[in-house]
């Protein structure tokens, strides 16, 4: 136990020396290799992984644009079509307006020239009624008297024409 | 008292007769147990689908290279697959006496070799990785006057990781023995579990540590 | 034999250094512990280490007294 021999020592070293050999060739090489291919393929997928994130994003910004497009495209359809129906509806409404104008000055023109003719008949009954008048006080009447009853007559058939 | 002594196991017959001892037969037993065992764990090894087989061996190697990654540092990479080898027998012959072998580090021989290879690998290292002269300009650090101990160092640093060794399983060895004589059952296996398991794999350890120690001291 | 008994016994005293080194230790790690309780398993862990260095020291004595005893022994 506490003999100490060179041989043996020497014995001992080689023993350690073919240990270490073998393990670090049969244990640890290929367990390290392994886990640094594992990890490798981690590393790539990972890489692809992030690439095919990329792309997704990337068609997410294009369908958002093309949607953005589709929205403006609405909006301006929409709003043109109500402009369209604007112009149009007010379109209407100016000619409807017209219309009614043209209704009513025709009408009006009618009245007038109904009253027109009315005053006109009115106008030559009053002559008539005049000379009506006078050839009835011409004939019954004379001097101021006659003056005023021919006023007073007039007054009042022209108070009942208007 | 013969307990303790290392028999002779044969002789080789050069020259006036090469006694070989029993630790070295039993260390290339337990070299020869190790080699099979990795031969084992790495049969065919695959990237998915791992066995459980393959697991625990991942496991083993890459915890163990933990251990001695975390205790050498970033610097000492390149040492860390000896050092582990190291642990994984010191550990290895530390339990081997709970399969009723004597365990070879209870023989002063195979701790001193162990020892002579950890010095040489940290002088190596030193040299290695600083050249000549800065290793030799080692020597007068901190100061001129520290030489004798710094060479001191050389013989003191072997020794006592040697004696730690040796010391450690021999006194659990011989504790184990007398625990035996005393009361022969039940006792013992639960004391080996302290003596045997926690005490021997501690020892590997403390070895390693100290071992790593030195040449991260010295590459530094 | 029986002064090599003696000088045996006498060597394993150094073992009680270490005794005082592990408990000076021990004590430490016991009142880091309650300073901090989340740093309990480094510290645990430190601390076997440096009883397994403390150890030593009684490690060499015993190994001293064994080699006084087989070696003077003759």
């Amino acid at each position: 136990m506490l003999k100490i021999d060179a041989f043996n020592i020497i014995a001992i070293v080689i023993n350690l020396l073919v240990l270490f050999v073998a393990i670090k060739l049969l244990l640890f090489k290929p367990i390290l290799a392994i886990i640094a291919k594992r990890q490798e393929e981690a590393d790539a997928q990972f890489d692809e992984a992030a690439k095919k994130q990329a792309e997704a994003d990337q068609l997410k910004s294009q369908y958002d644009t093309c949607l953005a497009g589709i929205e403006e495209e609405k909006r301006r359809v929409v709003s043109e079509a109500r402009k369209e129906a604007d112009a149009k509806g007010r379109k209407v409404v100016n000619d409807a307006r017209e219309e009614a104008f043209k209704v009513q000055e025709k009408i009006v023109a009618e009245a007038k020239a109904e009253r027109d003719k009315i005053i006109k008949s009115a106008e030559k009954d009053i002559a008539d009624m005049v000379v009506d008048a006078a050839t009835k006080i011409v004939g019954a009447k004379s001097g101021a008297d006659i003056d005023s009853s021919l006023y007073d007559e007039f007054i009042g058939k022209a108070g009942e024409v208007k | 008292m013969e307990e303790l002594n290392c028999e002779t196991v044969f002789t080789i017959p050069i020259g006036g007769g090469i006694d070989i001892y029993e630790s070295v037969v039993v260390s290339w037993i337990i070299t020869g147990i190790l080699i099979l065992l990795s031969i084992i764990l790495t049969r065919n090894l695959k990237v998915h689908n791992i066995s459980k087989r393959q697991a625990v061996a991942e496991l083993i190697v890459t915890g163990l290279m933990g251990i001695v990654e975390n205790m050498i540092g970033e610097k000492g990479k390149k040492y860390v697959s000896y050092l582990t080898t190291v642990l994984i027998y010191i550990g290895f012959s530390n339990i081997f006496g709970l399969f009723g072998f004597k365990p070879p580090t209870k023989d002063l021989n195979v701790t001193l070799a162990l020892a002579l290879m950890s010095i040489l690998l940290v002088e190596g290292a030193g040299i290695y990785e600083l050249g000549v002269k800065k290793w030799l300009h080692k020597f007068i650090e901190p100061v001129a006057i520290m030489t004798p101990f710094n060479i001191l160092d050389l013989v003191t640093r072997p020794l006592s990781l040697c004696m730690r060794l040796f010391g450690n399983v021999l006194g659990a060895f011989v504790i184990m023995e007398l625990l035996k004589l005393v009361v022969p059952v039940i006792l013992p296996s639960v004391f080996s579990c302290y003596f045997d398991l926690f005490d021997g794999l501690l020892q590997a350890y403390v070895f390693v540590f100290l071992t790593s120690l030195y040449i991260a001291e010295e590459i530094e | 034999m029986s002064l090599l008994a003696i000088g045996a016994g006498i060597a394993v005293f150094g073992a009680v250094g270490a005794g005082i080194g592990i408990g000076i230790a021990t004590g430490k790690a016991t009142e880091a512990v309650a300073r901090q309780p989340e740093a309990s398993g480094d510290i645990r862990t430190t601390l076997i280490l440096g009883c397994a260095l403390a150890e030593a020291t009684a490690i060499y004595c015993f190994v001293i007294a064994l080699m006084v005893i087989i070696m003077l022994n003759k």
